[in-house]
């Protein structure tokens, strides 16, 4: 009689010792992989690689770069949207993207500036923390037909937050 | 009476210690998957990068740019054997002063197919970085990118990008 109830005892303490074990592993999984990817750093890059390609024109600036109607439809002669999809109270705002063109080897500030998105992302741009939007600054070099030389300086800032670091 | 006692104290003493051990390595294993590995995860980085775009924008637009005379830096490279302080210069200050912060190597000069050491050493780049660090076969050495353009059937001029930070 005495042994039976020893049996279910330990029955018991067996059983909690597999809920124990089957949760610490569910929490240690669900820790590592419940948190995402970062890859702000890919989809800026990827933003720069657009601009570039598309003010780009087989080495020489785009003709109609210097023109109003490019640089009041920047978005739309690129092909770029910086819509985001409807999650975390994000009303398209986590983007912004600037241009900056000033003749090639000068320190003068620059000439021209277009730029799209909310600019008060780059308030954040040079604070340390993964929290803050992620920041990219590139340059490149184009010249134009008549060959005037420019230095075109591209900025693009993804914050998304939400999404790639919690 | 009191063996059969000292015999279930000793039982029981062997399952609290076992419970014991048990709950000490799930802890530490708890602490260890939540203190070290659950940090800022990023993209492993060492896909091998396709191009860079805005290098390769900016190397045609240095090929295309035209010295005082008229003549284009394409033009130029293929007529001589290697950058002249126009070209050479042009492009330290194109290649060096935007990409020098993002790799470690850039390297622009003019590549003889023909040849045992075909990356020809210049004045503004120093030495192809194959031949500094080794590198595979075709001069690969860890993460790069690369543009080539022909200039005829023996040479190419070629810019170098590796080495990512």
């Amino acid at each position: 009689m005495r042994k039976k109830g020893a049996e279910k005892i330990l029955a018991v303490y067996w059983f909690a010792i597999l809920l124990i074990v089957a949760g610490a592993i569910a929490y240690m999984v669900s820790s590592f992989y419940g948190n995402p990817y970062d890859i702000r750093d890919i989809e800026a890059g990827i933003l720069t690689d657009k601009i570039a390609s598309c003010v780009g024109d087989g080495g020489y600036l785009r003709e109609d770069f210097f023109t109003p109607d490019f640089n009041e439809n920047f978005l739309e002669k690129c092909g770029l949207t910086l819509q985001t999809e409807d999650t975390y109270g994000w009303k398209n705002n986590q983007y912004y993207l600037k241009l900056s063109v000033r003749n090639f080897n000068s320190f003068d500030d620059p000439f021209l500036e277009i730029s799209e998105g909310t600019s008060s992302l780059g308030d954040f741009c040079g604070l340390e923390g993964a929290t803050n939007p992620y920041c990219l600054k590139r340059s490149f070099y184009v010249i134009d037909k008549q060959q005037n030389q420019y230095q075109i300086d591209t900025l693009v800032i993804v914050r998304k937050t939400e999404k790639n670091v919690q | 009476m009191s063996n059969n006692k000292k015999a279930q104290i000793g039982e029981t003493m062997t399952w609290v210690v076992a419970t014991l051990v048990i709950i000490t390595i799930l802890a530490v294993s708890i602490f260890i998957s939540t203190a070290f590995l659950n940090k800022y995860k990023r993209p492993s980085s060492s896909y091998s990068q396709a191009a860079d775009i805005l290098g390769s924008e900016s190397f045609y637009s240095y090929l295309l740019t035209n010295n005082q005379e008229g003549n284009s830096i394409y033009e130029q490279l293929k007529t001589e054997d290697n950058l002249n302080d126009f070209n050479g210069n042009l492009g330290v200050s194109i290649f060096k002063n935007f990409y020098g912060k993002e790799y470690n190597d850039v390297w622009l000069g003019i590549i003889f197919s023909r040849t045992l050491l075909p990356a020809k050493s210049n004045a503004f780049f120093d030495n192809h970085p194959s031949s500094i660090k080794g590198g595979d076969i075709y001069g690969r050495v860890s993460d790069y990118v690369l543009d080539n353009v022909i200039l005829n059937e023996d040479k190419t001029i070629n810019l170098y990008l590796g080495d990512k930070n």
